[in-house]
């Protein structure tokens, strides 16, 4: 039964991490850009959570752990790629459709 | 070569084979058909290249013919060749009876030859096919300039191919990591192996990454979202993720044939690798470099000038472990008794091939120097001396090598010395002077005399028909010998030594194996009886000397010996499903009741599949005994879904880098944002969270129940499962019609396209997991499930909590901030 | 070689460079690798007399052959050649890039890709298409964007090139030292006219270009 309730309390943790996320969340007036961040920090909690024990990512060997960080590292690029392609140069203002 | 129990009729056998040698020739006819297409495409707009001011073909029709080489050429050829080899050899050179999932194996193919048909099949539809080169340049790509259906279909088709590589991706993985023979470690085997293991990474991530922006542009052009029309996100969106995929595919070209040419350097000249390690250590370098340099190919379209840079320094990286690589194939040779045959001249010219066009591509990285080079003949020089030179020469230096061990026939070596001189000679006419162009833009069909192209041209284009007709000796030879050439027996080159395959029958039987499994020992390969590996005799001294793995225990588990019955090695349904999807694609363009009975045939086998599951009739039970670092603790099914979802991440990665990259650029081109709440009800989005959340639970609980043979426990888990799974789709179905009824449309803006994008394809992924658990039910309830055997609830479980996964950043992406 | 502009300049010089390594090292590689294939080529006949010619490699046998000082030797002279090549490609850039906005004699133009033509906008609000005008020894700065598709703005023989995206404005600049007319091309298929896409750059002499330009601002348009 261990196995079981272990499940159970992990499940209610990311539960509460998502009331948690959802208050967050609505309090961006207040909060600004601090609450994009904390939204986005409890949503990379829960997944983690949830590859651990939901996937059954700790029964895996840590290879499929590595592998797993590495696909999603390979992403890490193409996000600073187009953080780097927005802000140069500027827009167009005129001539565009 | 299907030998199966009471020989059933051929057609039958080819159609529904699934042994890895059927499929490996499937795959090499067919791949040889494309490239024969792709490559007579080439031939008429050479020709109209010819000279200034030539009519042969019109504007549209070169393109139509460009596109076409491209996409053939990098998609339906270079690949499947490769696989072709990979899936005859490898898992022989592994010590495999045959591929971890023999029908999905069967299923690549049938879909890759669906795709392909697809996709040859758009060049008839009104309009005719995709015209904007292989690269699909937003915003061209889209409707409202290229609104011919043909491209749409070419869309599918090319979604189609990759949907096959993924399954053929899981599917070498498990293979290459789990099926090893007793004592084969991953440095034991030969390179082509072990490229082609790296090979799969790539396509892992790569294929998928494509796979993103293609929905995109489909979704574009049949639903009419607005990705590639919307300041937001058009040419630059696609451009990154074009690229992201486009530079690991290079390698993905390139690494099995360059593989090839090592091997056979090797065997030819009777001498170690040298430095095995470093050239191993350098092409998983160079793989991982393959995904930070893309950049180089968007050198002028003004982003970052400091991103500029770091790509610059990146892409002139590359050619650090490329050199590596080719200076350890050089140092091979040193003090070696060469033999100068025709699979040993091609892997030379392959290196040699590739060299030069190492050496070119060092000027596309320079940042500077591309302002001359990006979008001239140059470009097509440089990467036709790597992906051909390099890629397709070694190819076929495999096609030679691997053909008499196929057949069973030796080929005359006099027609392959004089195919290899005219190759090299028609080669280096066709591609080299293309350098001396770097002026010249790619892809026009037209030119004046004033430009002064036209000799080089002329020049350019007798070589093409020079290489084109080295194939025809290279068709001849091969066909002639399967008549006339004489019988080989195991090992006509020497490699006995070198790699397993030439320690079988020329060709190899069903199981590969006839003498029994193989064994590498310190004291190099043996071949044992199963029934001594299980008792743990491996060499004559009684005592276990190979290997990291404990020996399997557990009886009662999967676990199938070799010399075990199998059943027949056929099964009809990876073909019938492929039938089907293909209709179904086609039918989207010629009419309703191909559709119609395309989607009928679809369900209905994916029905007859699961049904022959559920019955347990096709058991080719495929589990070696021996090496399986570093899976050692993970099944095959399991491990097979694993890399599955590791491309998945490469696909909502990408989806979700988009979001951002819209979402961040509408700050600058004055789009507002929608606030949260404004459109899409943050409670609704919560509600469908936490069901989704305690389906995962649900599917959790279930396998636990199981691992303790706890049936009622299974079977309560799934149907809560699928009941939670099912009120998820309907609650997103009715957010879905409620923002319809609004005219809250897929092109309403770029913030709705993406919406409906992502939740669209994770809702596809629930309904696919519902799907499985139907499945699982019908299973668990004819008893099919008990604590020893339970990987498909594993597997399943892995899936549905990366569904559940997804959903943890959809929700708050969309619904929360 | 006389280039035609100070970019082309900078830009012949780069390449030479680039050619000189590339040629160099290539030959020498390749020098190599054919020395051994002809030093250590056997007959093939003597493929057939098997255990005579027993071969260096064993399936299992951890591999030995061959020292890690080669590969870090050969990284190290890369590396090195590199540190050169990358340096003399970010001047090279610098200069190519350095848009000479503040420089008070600079000739602003917009340049708009459609399908198939440009379109030039000189600063007096005229619209000129399929022929760009400019006097000699006068930096030009152009801001270059598309109407329609995506397009490749060059001036071949200036080593002057830069993407026409829609709804984004990218900026280049080049500066002719002798009159005379050259060809500015689209470099990205954008559709059926690509190979079509085709102006015309004509650089005057100051005063005719003076005389010209004053002639453009008086018509009424």
């Amino acid at each position: 039964m261990r196995e079981e309730w272990q499940l159970v309390a992990i499940y209610t943790v990311i539960i509460a991490a998502l009331v948690a996320e959802v208050i967050v969340g609505s309090s961006w007036m207040t909060l600004g850009q601090t609450a994009l961040i904390g939204v986005l920090v409890i949503a990379k909690l829960q997944a983690a959570l949830v590859f651990t024990f939901f996937m059954f990512g700790k029964y895996g060997t840590r290879s499929v752990a590595l592998i797993m960080l590495i696909s999603v590292s390979t992403l890490l690029p193409l996000f600073l790629a187009f953080a780097f392609s927005i802000e140069f140069p500027p827009h167009a203002v005129a001539g565009g459709r | 070569m299907a030998h199966a129990n009471n020989k059933p009729n051929p057609l039958v056998v080819w159609l529904f084979t699934t042994n890895h040698k059927n499929v490996g020739i499937l795959y090499l006819v067919t791949s040889l058909y494309f490239l024969v297409v792709a490559g007579i495409l080439a031939l008429t707009f050479r020709m109209q290249l010819s000279a200034p001011n030539m009519v042969f073909l019109a504007a549209d029709s070169y393109n139509q013919a460009v596109t076409l080489h491209g996409l053939f050429m990098l998609l339906w050829v270079t690949t499947p060749l490769a696989a072709a080899f990979a899936n005859y050899v490898v898992p022989i050179q592994i010590g495999a009876k045959d591929m971890a999932f023999p029908r999905l194996n069967a299923l690549s193919y049938w879909l890759y030859l669906a795709s392909g048909i697809v996709a040859l099949s758009s060049f008839f539809a009104p309009g005719g096919t995709a015209d904007w080169g292989w690269t699909t340049y937003a915003p061209l790509n889209t409707l409202q300039y290229s609104p011919q259906a043909g491209g749409s279909l070419m869309g599918l088709a090319i979604l189609l191919l990759l949907s096959s590589t993924i399954v053929a991706t899981s599917n070498f993985m498990v293979t290459i990591f789990r099926l090893r023979a007793p004592g084969m470690k991953l440095s034991y085997l030969p390179l082509f192996s072990i490229f082609w293991l790296v090979t799969q990474f790539l396509l892992l991530w790569a294929f998928p990454a494509f796979a993103a922006p293609l929905l995109m542009l489909v979704s574009d052009r049949v639903l009419g979202t607005v990705f590639f029309t919307a300041a937001e996100g058009g040419a630059l969106l696609w451009d990154h993720l074009l690229w992201f995929f486009g530079h690991p595919e290079v390698y993905i070209l390139v690494l099995p044939g360059l593989a090839i040419a090592g091997d056979v350097l090797a065997v030819f000249s009777r001498r170690q690798l040298y430095a095995k390690k470093v050239i191993i250590i350098a092409v998983s370098v160079a793989a991982f470099l393959s995904y930070v340099v893309w950049v180089h190919h968007m050198f002028m379209t003004g982003i970052h000038p400091g991103l500029r840079e770091v790509f610059n320094i990146t892409t002139e990286l590359i050619s650090i472990p490329f050199g590596a690589i080719m200076l350890s194939y050089i140092l091979t040779l040193f003090g070696g008794r060469i033999r100068a045959t025709t699979p040993f001249l091609f892997a030379l010219g392959s290196v040699i091939l590739f060299i030069i066009g190492g050496a070119s591509g060092v000027f596309n990285s320079s940042v500077a120097l591309d302002v001359g080079m990006r979008g001239t003949f140059w470009v097509v020089g440089h990467f036709h001396y790597t992906i051909v030179g390099g890629g397709i020469t070694g190819l076929i230096a495999g096609l030679y090598y691997w053909w008499p061990k196929m057949t069973g026939r030796m080929f005359s070596e006099k027609l392959g010395k004089l195919h290899f001189a005219i190759y090299m000679i028609g080669f280096n006419l066709l591609y080299f002077p293309m350098h001396l162009l770097y002026d010249m833009p790619r892809r026009i069909f037209f030119y004046d005399a004033t430009t002064g192209w036209g000799p080089i041209n002329m020049l350019i284009t007798m070589g093409s028909w020079i290489f084109a007709s080295s194939f025809i000796i290279l068709f001849i030879n091969l066909i002639n010998s399967l008549r006339h050439g004489p019988k080989v027996g195991d090992d006509p080159w020497g490699g006995a030594n070198y790699s397993l395959e030439w320690n079988v029958p020329s060709p190899p039987p069903e199981f590969n194996f006839p003498k029994g499994v193989p064994v590498i020992t310190a004291q190099g390969l043996e071949f044992r009886q199963p029934w001594e590996i299980k008792m743990g005799i491996t060499t004559t001294g009684g005592q276990q000397l190979y290997g990291t793995t404990a020996l399997p225990t557990n009886g009662g588990s999967h676990v199938a010996e070799h010399g075990e019955e199998h059943g027949p090695h056929l099964s009809p349904w990876p073909f019938i499903l492929s039938i089907g999807v293909a209709l179904t694609m086609i039918g989207l363009v010629f009419g309703v009741p191909l559709l119609l009975q395309g989607v009928v045939i679809f369900i209905a086998s994916i029905v007859g599949w699961a049904w022959e599951d559920v019955k347990e009739k096709f058991h080719v039970a495929i589990e070696a005994l021996g090496e399986k670092w570093p899976f050692d603790r993970v099944e095959n099914v399991p491990l097979g879904m694993w890399f599955f979802l590791f491309g998945e991440v490469a696909l909502f990665g990408p989806l979700f880098a988009a979001y951002f990259f819209v979402r961040a650029n509408s700050a600058y081109t004055g789009f507002a944002w929608p606030l949260p709440g404004q459109i899409h009800s943050t409670v609704m989005g919560a509600i469908s969270t936490i069901i989704l959340l305690t389906s995962g639970l649900a599917t959790s609980l279930a396998l636990v129940a199981i691992k303790n043979n706890n049936q009622r426990g299974l079977k309560a888990g799934l149907l809560t499962a699928f009941i939670l799974g099912l009120a998820v789709l309907f609650i997103e179905g009715f957010q879905w019609a409620e923002l319809f009824a609004e005219g809250y449309t897929f092109g309403t803006d770029i913030a709705a396209s993406i919406y409906y994008l992502i939740t669209g394809i994770h809702g596809a992924h629930i309904l696919a997991g519902l799907l499985i658990i139907i499945y699982l039910l019908a299973k668990a309830y004819k008893g099919g499930y008990n604590a020893e055997k339970h990987m498909g609830v594993y597997a399943f479980a892995i899936y549905w909590g990366f569904v559940v996964g997804v959903w943890l950043f959809t929700f708050p992406l969309f619904y929360l901030i | 070689m006389a280039a035609p502009a100070p970019s082309a300049e900078i830009w012949n010089s780069l390449f030479m460079m680039y050619v000189t390594s590339a040629v160099v090292i290539s030959a020498v590689v390749l020098a190599i690798l054919g020395y051994f294939v002809l030093r250590y080529r056997q007959p093939s006949s003597s493929l057939a007399d098997g255990g005579q010619d027993e071969p260096e490699f064993r399936i299992g046998a951890e591999p030995t052959r061959g020292s890690a000082k080669v590969a870090i030797a050969l990284s190290v002279i890369l590396g090195l050649l590199f540190v050169g090549l990358t340096a003399s490609t970010f001047s090279a850039m610098e200069f190519m890039e350095e848009i000479p906005e503040d420089n008070p004699n600079a000739l602003h133009i917009k340049v708009t890709a459609f399908q198939w033509g440009w379109q030039f906008t000189y600063p007096n609000g005229r619209t000129i298409t399929g022929e760009l005008r400019v006097p000699v020894n006068t930096p030009i700065v152009l801001e270059i964007t598309s109407r329609d598709v995506f397009h490749t703005f060059a001036i071949a023989a200036f080593k002057v090139k830069k993407d026409a995206i829609p709804d984004r404005i990218n900026f280049a600049w080049f500066e002719a030292k002798e009159a005379g007319e050259y060809r500015i091309q689209c470099y990205e298929l954008c559709g059926t006219g690509h190979a079509k896409m085709i102006a015309t750059l004509l650089a005057m002499e100051t005063e005719q270009f003076e005389a010209w330009y004053g002639k453009l601002s008086e018509e009424k348009g």
